[in-house]
């Protein structure tokens, strides 16, 4: 994607110390992160949303469909033929 | 591309496995304090967001995709933790009394009576640079994340971070340079 891997400056920048957490803390965090994952709550339930949108979206599109009915009606072909008569 | 083993630690993660985010920490959970130490300056509030990130991790495990990259998803959310602390920094009228974005040194590396060694140097232009140009450097260069994880990571377009992995390479190199020059100015 990029020329990233022949770049001494990106390659230098690896050679840089990596700091540690202390040993404490990175065992508190490990701590907490497991009890938050035993405790964490299912993902709410999807169905209400998608069944209110599924009616939205089925009561445009008939909305759409008479309109262009109603449209068809008005400016129709048959209309304009007995309009001339 | 996802290695078939982080897509296995993807879905035993996603089932909430402790297992799995035991060994998903002990191979990161350096690597994103790391990250978040050379972002803050500050070892106290990297500790802090260090925590958030993977109490995040737990709590958002059950929705990742099965394709999820962990890398690039773990240091998206570590970047997001400290843009959120920013963003709350910047609104924090405290800082008044003591300075939130005033770095301490992110190692011992860095201090000034070392600035004659390459890495504290290099440390301490990393340090000096803008936080855009740092996020970048330190997703390439110190972690060795790919180009499409690092875009991923920032959420910009490749086009778009090979421009800014650019220009943060550029003003890393001239941060560099002018603090080489002036070095040999006092020397002489």
């Amino acid at each position: 994607m990029t020329p990233i891997d022949d770049d001494p400056l990106l390659d230098k920048l690896r050679t840089l110390p990596r700091p540690k957490l202390d040993a404490p803390r990175r065992a508190a965090t490990l701590r907490a992160a497991e009890k938050a994952l035993a405790t964490r709550t299912p993902p709410p339930r999807r169905w209400p949303e998608l069944a209110l949108a599924s009616v939205l979206v089925a009561s445009a599109m008939l909305y759409a469909v008479q309109s262009m009915g109603q449209i068809g009606r008005i400016y129709g072909p048959n209309v304009v033929a007995s309009a001339d008569r | 591309m996802t290695p078939p083993d982080d897509r296995m630690l993807v879905a035993r993660l996603r089932e909430g496995d402790a297992a799995a985010l035991r060994a998903v920490y002990e191979r990161f959970a350096d690597r994103i304090f790391g990250f978040l130490l050379r972002l803050t300056g500050r070892r106290d509030v990297a500790e802090d967001l260090h925590q958030e990130t993977w109490l995040s991790v737990s709590k958002h495990a059950g929705r990742l995709a099965e394709d999820t990259d962990l890398a690039a998803w773990l240091f998206t959310i570590a970047r997001n933790k400290h843009r959120s602390w920013r963003r709350w920094a910047a609104l924090d009228f405290t800082r008044f009394g003591t300075d939130l974005f005033a770095s301490e040194p992110p190692s011992p590396a860095a201090s000034a009576s070392d600035a004659r060694d390459d890495l504290a140097a290099l440390e301490a232009a990393l340090t000096s640079l803008p936080a855009a140009h740092r996020e970048v450097l330190l997703l390439v260069g110190v972690e060795g994340l790919e180009g499409k994880q690092a875009a991923d990571v920032l959420g910009i377009q490749p086009e778009a971070f090979r421009q800014r992995l650019s220009r943060a390479r550029a003003a890393l190199a001239d941060k560099l340079e002018r603090d080489e020059r002036r070095g040999a100015a006092v020397v002489r």
